[in-house]
């Protein structure tokens, strides 16, 4: 991790995240669906064990470089507006802008106009002084028929991508390129292209760390002593990727690997020697809890900064319900603590791993 | 004692604000007392088939294949609090033994944030979760959802009773779902975003992931369903015209972005929740095709009869389903069941929504729910079936009865099933299906392949030959969503649209607007004009036009469209579209000489109205032609003024022409050309204007005054200062002309002129005042130290107060110069209760009276059941629906709380204007307003500098001049509107809007005639409204000779002749086709006159009969 963050520095250009970040993170329905698998966020937190990063996710479905999502009952510009304020209002030391998607469906795409926009809203960004990645979203996934087929807009998409590496060169931004998303899963990520399925989320987030430059997703495996001592050990799986357990030398007979004391695998002395697949014990438990309360901060972030009811709450309706808006900064301290939780929990326990014999 | 008597103090505070909003005691929950209170149709009866503790807060219910009932419950509604998560559920409840009793629940799936829409499918359901539509699927067999799909997201949430709802498969095989007026979506599907802001209802196909917006408006369109042959039908739960025939693609109330829209079938009728049309066996014969919708305001559950009208239909109100004074009976969604019984969910609840009640009011209840079935006494229930176990081929066999439960559900169990397994069975029964004219079993299989994408064109060929015209337009309607795999889809759907049936050829121009890249499909629709046509018909052809435009005038403009077009039809085509750059294409044909005789004023007023300065130019230089009629010049010329005023379209050196026509021997001309020359600012005509303002004739010398206001040059407005110190007789327009043109000079002029003004007066030159940017600070320091008579300076007040800006000055100085005192500043807390507490006490007959004077002029701005003005919301069933604290609020603070769609826009325009009304709609073309005296205007887009957001247009302390005990009656008036009982609303089509003859030397000279067959166009008619119970009293109706003159209304559609019954005076005369007296209970046609000599307390009744 450290080699790939040293090349990314080396090159000019700033890593898309370090310790300590605030990260804002904007995009369509590709990064606002995120909140709920925390998959893909669960793996920054993972690879920055205790390192303060707070993520803001502001996707909003069907989003372009305009804000378009965003105008509400106002007009294409007051989107823009929404989308620079919402920003800012994060204080975010970083930005990760996931655009392209939407604008690819354009069959008459005005690729200089794409860039004009693009640099209007780092512009526009501009004063918050944070460092920006321009993640180049992945194509539309292929879909059987009756989907339609997303050749062109794959097309489209393919010249996008080269305009925001020459962008990101002209800024000296980095980059961070999804084109290779679904490489390494299987086919059916998305419903349709473009929506995750539920497990998609999970099953692209080694392609996600690799495209941030992130530690892999693949455990390394564990050799246990096999003097029936403990073991202590340090580490955070992805939840569900297994890890390899292995130990040679252990005696004829089914032989028990506890985790902090639980018994999660069995196995004779020759599958132990080979490896055994361990997917369950304290530290998948840490990373269920983690990624539940990944999940949890998200929804209480959305209902701070997206709330439901919001033409009474800050809309034209306030007159009347407006006195309801002060339960909306009431969010935050369940935001914070479920973030301060987020912080600890990414940092992986010491366990004890200890392998019996079992009693015929 | 310090420490102890903090917490005592706050409980106090807290316990007497909790009695301030929970005054209205406790509601009765037990389901059996709720059920003694209804009213029910004669020959129905209703049982409780499940409530709480088994559901609690319904949304909204759909039955699956198996006959199990899903019901969305939302206990989190209206906004979830801080730290909580979401907890929604979704229900299934089953009545498996068969005794119309829900014996078994089932919590699907929770965890869920306000679901507002729910509809099951194999395995699982589709539910609107907020933002995101998810597909909940039970993948284990637990009877649990386990897994949950994103299908769609990115749906508002900016209100969260307008979030989508209405979730429902349709006969196409497609899930249709709603959205309401503050909703924006944004979804991104594999074809491309879609968007749609405002109320709408989307279409979307799972397997191609194919979604649409297929109708466009209502506030909340809270129902929709179809009837045996496709034709569907929305209900608005915020829009007062009760079903809406839903024309393809077509805009309606509120559309964002609308040109045109169309009105509902019920104008004047409550606002309602859910629909389902009737088809069952254990229903009455004459329910069979009856619309069923829910009144949840006034506890109603409503019954229309439709029936075909033309291309559209006919609506008629049946009397109530049920009807109950059951304060927390909220019926809000209806659905037919598998036993054939009409099931409604009752959402309990004392208060409904969350705009204008507090989020956190601790009298919404949270806990209870039921739902209720209906079925007719001693009708035998039709079979229940089973779907889900059934073979392909026995629900193949169910596509032909009665039911369209059964039929729906079959039609649902066969996709469910999949193609493979459903595919033999439905070739072979498509091939057994009988080969002559097709029947409706023929359309149900049609739907069923359309529904897995696939289009037989044998079945589909036989379905669009068919004899019954309404299987041929359901046939167009599935044609067109195969129109890109169709190779003669357009030329076949283009032969339609001459087809004898109205609807058929309403299907095929709304069919032809798909075909957006194909300018053939504008000439092919323009066919559909050599036939007879209707309102429905009018207007699809409009949208047709304008939904092609794009293609048809680019290719005009190339030369390639047109040729097999008549001349009519491209002019009646330019018009139709107006601002898309018609005005320039018409002036061409003008200048051409291609433009008849017959047609060019109707022409050149178009170009008049959308043109720029060139068109402007033509247009005036053609009325000068010595061909161009007479009589035709003045309103165009008046089309010019407006485009001029409204829109800045002004032709410089036409001096000389003007200069011709303000010499015209027509008045009509000379006026309006006078007023053209102030509008186009022409320097050089000036001093004709000036010499104009002493003109003999009345109506030139104001259309000289006009014109100099609008000219505002220098020696304009010295010339009005000038004529304004002469005090003539005409003084009133002079100033609002000069406050027009130059408010600094006029302010002192103004103050000077209110000091002797009539309230008339008064009135009339402060609303000037009030439509000029910066007038009123001018004129209220010009008022300082000055007199006003009181009563002007109280009309004068009224305009301010409810201008929905803020004019604090002017309201000030027009107080004091009136010695009006100081309004009373608000209500302590103690003093609303006191008032509320004597409610019971109050008299509602009076409150009545007290709605109905003239000096409150509630009628003016608030209908009731759709009679009176449409400035504020409708009345009809408020009482039913608002608490009186929210009522005496709303009349002491009108800006206080305001209903969603009457909100206030202030618009500032580039030329100084102010113009304040209630936003209607807004498009590309600008922002149409309707303003406090009803009229509509459209601001162009071009000349808005500024919109704000207004307060209310109601006059602040109206409710000043009122003694306490006429407020209550007031109140306790409007609280019993729409509650069971003499102000419930009235379902018989009794007439309510009149128009009554003014007292004038006119109207004399015509009643002293021989004969009054038509009434002269110079007489003066004002609107009278009939009482909550239908009757007009004639008390406060002007009397021309002693008698009161009533005219009736145009009838609506399906009305024929109207009863009349008079109480309390001699029999009247009548003039329809000739003069006779009036028999009692005698009936006559749309239009008569009724001429009554009253006598104290004299009321007419009046009903309309079914043609």
């Amino acid at each position: 991790m450290l080699a790939l963050m040293f090349a990314a520095v080396a090159a000019g250009l700033s890593p898309p995240v370090v310790p300590g970040d605030r990260i804002a993170w904007l995009g369509g329905t590709l990064v606002e669906q995120e909140i709920r698998s925390g998959d893909w966020e669960f793996e920054i937190a993972r690879a920055f064990p205790g390192g303060k990063i707070i993520i803001r996710n502001l996707g909003w479905s069907g989003d372009t470089l305009l804000g378009e999502a965003r105008a509400g009952f106002g007009s294409p510009t007051e989107g823009f507006k929404a989308l620079v304020s919402q920003t800012m209002a994060m204080k975010p030391t970083v930005i990760w802008l996931q655009y392209g998607t939407n604008e690819a469906f354009a069959e008459s795409l005005d690729i200089k106009e794409f860039r004009s926009r693009y640099e209007r809203l780092l512009d526009a960004l501009s004063p918050s002084k944070a460092r920006f990645v321009l993640v180049i979203p992945p194509p539309v996934e292929s879909r059987p028929s009756p989907l339609p087929d997303p050749g062109a807009v794959n097309g489209r998409l393919a010249r996008i991508a080269d305009e925001i590496r020459s962008l990101a060169a002209s800024k000296g931004c980095s980059v961070v390129s999804l084109e290779k998303l679904w490489e390494g899963s299987p086919a059916g990520q998305t419903t349709n292209g473009l929506q995750m399925t539920p497990g998609g989320y999970r099953s692209t987030a080694a392609a996600f760390t690799k495209a941030l430059g992130l530690a892999s997703t693949t455990p390394t495996p564990l050799e246990l002593a096999n003097d029936g001592k403990e073991t202590i050990d340090k580490f955070l799986p992805s939840p569900g990727n297994p890890r390899l357990v292995r130990t040679t030398g252990l005696g004829q007979g089914s032989h028990e690997l506890l985790i902090d004391g639980e018994a999660v695998a069995s196995a004779d002395a020759a599958a132990w020697k080979e490896g055994v697949m361990v997917s369950k014990g304290a530290p998948w438990a840490q990373a269920a809890s983690l990624r539940e309360k990944i999940v949890a901060k998200n929804m209480q972030f959305f209902h701070r900064w997206r709330p439901q009811n919001e033409t009474y709450l800050f809309g034209f309706r306030k007159h009347e319900q407006g006195n309801n808006a002060r339960e909306i900064p009431q969010f935050d301290p369940f935001i914070e603590k479920a973030e301060a939780e987020i912080d600890r929990l990414s940092v992986p326990a010491s366990v004890r791993y200890q392998i019996r014999k079992v009693s015929s | 004692m310090i420490r102890l008597a903090t917490p005592a103090l706050i409980l106090i505070l807290a316990q007497s604000a909790l009695a301030q909003r929970n005054f209205s005691g406790t509601v009765e929950t037990d389901p059996e007392k709720e059920r003694a209170t209804f009213k029910m149709s004669p020959g129905l009866e209703a049982n409780l088939f499940a409530a709480d503790p088994l559901l609690a807060k319904p949304i909204q219910m759909s039955w699956d294949i198996k006959g199990r009932l899903w019901v969305a419950c939302s206990e989190t509604y209206p906004q979830i609090k801080p730290g909580e998560s979401a907890r929604d559920k979704i229900l299934v409840l089953e009545d498996t033994n068969g005794d119309g009793k829900a014996d078994k629940t089932t919590v699907f799936a929770d965890g869920l944030l306000i679901p507002t829409g729910v509809e099951p499918v194999e395995n699982g359901a589709y539910v609107v979760d907020s933002t995101d539509l998810v597909f909940l699927e039970d993948t284990n067999g637990d009877g649990k959802a386990d897994r949950r799909t994103v299908v769609l997201s990115g749906f508002g949430t900016e209100d969260t009773h307008h979030m989508v709802h209405t979730v429902r498969w349709h006969f196409d095989g497609r899930l249709h779902f709603n959205q309401s007026i503050y909703i924006h979506s944004h979804i991104e599907t594999p074809h491309g975003p879609r968007r749609l802001g405002g109320s709408g209802i989307w279409r979307f196909h799972p397997p191609t992931q194919r979604l649409e917006v297929v109708q466009r408006g209502l506030v909340n369109p809270w129902g929709h369903h179809h009837d045996r042959f496709g034709q569907s039908f929305a209900t608005d739960g915020a829009g007062g015209e009760g079903i809406n025939f839903v024309v393809p693609r077509a805009y309606y109330a509120t559309a964002v972005g609308a040109k045109r829209v169309l009105p509902g079938l019920n104008p004047g009728s409550p606002k309602h929740c859910g629909l389902e049309l009737v088809f069952s066996r254990a229903f009455p014969d004459d329910w069979q095709g009856d619309a069923i919708t829910c009144d949840f305001r006034g506890h109603r559950v409503c019954r229309f009869k439709l029936s075909d009208d033309g291309s559209g239909f006919i609506s008629r109100e049946q009397t109530e389903v049920i009807k109950s004074d059951h304060p927390a009976f909220r019926p809000i969604d209806v659905r037919m069941g598998p036993d054939g019984a009409l099931y409604i969910a009752d959402w309990f609840n004392p208060i409904i929504q969350h705009g204008e009640v507090d989020f956190r009011d601790p009298r919404r209840d949270k806990t209870h729910g039921r739902i209720w079935r209906v079925t007719a006494s001693g009708r035998a229930l039709p079979p229940r079936n089973d779907h889900s176990v059934m073979s392909p081929q026995a629900l193949v066999g169910l596509l032909g009865e009665p039911e369209q439960y059964t039929r729906h559900q079959a039609r649902r169990a066969l996709v469910e099933r999949g193609l493979k397994a459903s595919m033999p069975t439905l070739e072979s029964a498509t091939s057994a299906l009988p080969k002559g004219p097709a029947t409706p079993i023929h359309l149900d299989m049609l739907w069923a392949w359309q529904s897995f994408d696939i289009y037989p064109d044998a079945l589909l060929d036989q379905v669009l030959h068919a004899e019954d015209p309404r299987i041929r337009a359901a046939g167009v309607r599935v044609l067109v969503d195969d129109r890109e795999r169709k190779p003669n889809a357009l030329e076949r759907i283009g032969s339609m649209v001459t087809d004898t049936d109205p609807r058929v050829r309403l299907e095929a121009i709304r069919a032809l607007g798909q075909f957006t890249n194909q300018p053939k499909a504008a000439s092919l629709a323009l066919k559909a004009r050599a036939l007879p046509t209707d309102r429905w018909l009018d207007y699809s052809l409009w949208l047709t036009l304008d939904e092609l435009a794009p293609s048809w005038l680019t290719a005009l403009d190339k030369g390639e469209w047109g040729a097999d077009v008549s001349v009519d039809d491209l002019l009646f085509s330019l018009q139709a579209v107006g601002a898309q750059g018609a005005a320039g294409r018409l002036a061409g044909l003008v200048k051409l000489g291609k433009v008849d005789a017959r047609r060019l004023p109707d022409v050149l007023a178009s170009i008049a109205q959308d043109g720029g300065p060139p068109e402007a130019a033509l247009v005036l230089e053609t009325i000068n032609g010595s061909s161009f009629p007479k009589e035709r010049i003045s309103p165009v010329l008046e089309s010019l003024v407006k485009s001029a005023i409204s829109r800045g379209v002004r032709v410089s050196k036409a001096g000389e022409t003007l200069n011709g026509l303000m010499g015209n021997p027509s008045r009509d001309v000379r006026a309006s050309a006078m007023k053209l020359a102030g509008a186009w600012k022409d320097d050089s005509l000036v001093p004709a204007l000036i010499k104009a303002i002493k003109d003999a004739d009345n109506m030139v010398r104001s259309a000289a005054i006009e014109g100099l206001g609008s000219a505002g040059t220098t020696a304009a407005t010295n010339a009005l200062v000038e004529a304004v110190r002469a005090k003539p007789e005409n003084l009133r327009e002079l100033l609002v002309a000069l406050v027009s043109a130059d408010a600094l000079k006029a302010a002192p002029e103004i103050a000077s002129f209110l000091a002797g003004a009539s309230p008339d007066d008064a009135k009339a030159v402060v609303d000037a005042v009030l439509s000029r940017k910066g007038a009123s600070v001018l004129v209220a320091k010009s008022l300082s130290g000055a007199q006003v008579p009181t009563d002007s300076a109280r009309l004068a007040l009224r305009s301010v107060t409810g201008s929905g800006q803020d004019h604090g000055a002017l309201r000030d100085a027009l107080q004091a110069a009136g010695r009006l005192g100081l309004a009373r500043k608000g209500w302590t807390t103690k003093e609303k209760n006191a008032l509320l507490a004597s409610l019971p006490k109050a008299d509602p007959a009076r409150g009545e009276s007290i709605y109905r004077a003239r000096q409150l002029q509630c009628l003016n701005c608030h209908a009731i059941g759709g009679s009176g003005g449409l400035v504020g919301p409708d009345m009809t069933s408020i009482g039913a629906s608002a608490q009186p604290d929210y009522l005496l609020e709303s009349l002491l603070e009108p800006s206080a709380k305001i209903k969603e769609g009457y909100h206030t826009a202030i618009v500032s325009t580039d030329d100084g204007k102010i113009i304040t009304g209630v936003k209607i709609r807004q498009n590309d073309a600008g922002v149409m307003l309707r303003l406090a005296d009803g009229a509509e205007v459209t601001v162009p887009k071009g000349r808005i500098e500024e919109i704000k957001d207004g307060k209310s247009l109601m006059p602040e302390g109206l409710a000043d001049t009122l003694t306490d005990r006429e407020l209550t009656d007031l109140v306790r008036f409007l609280s019993e509107l729409g509650k069971s009982g003499p102000y419930a609303p009235v379902t018989r089509p009794v007439i309510r809007t009149w128009q009554a003859l003014e007292d004038s030397p006119a109207a004399r000279a015509w009643l002293g005639r021989a004969s009054q067959a038509t009434p002269p166009a110079n007489l003066k008619w004002r609107p009278a409204y009939s009482m909550v119970s239908g009757e007009l009293p004639l008390d406060d109706l002007p009397l021309v000779d002693g008698k009161a003159i009533l005219r009736l209304p145009p009838a609506p559609a399906g009305m024929g002749r109207a009863r009349i019954d008079i109480n309390g005076a001699p029999p009247a005369d009548f003039l329809a086709n000739g003069k006779g007296k009036l028999a009692p209970g005698g009936t006559l046609p749309p239009g008569s006159l009724i001429l009554v000599k009253p006598a104290s307390s004299t009321r007419v009744r009046a009903e309309w009969q079914p043609r």
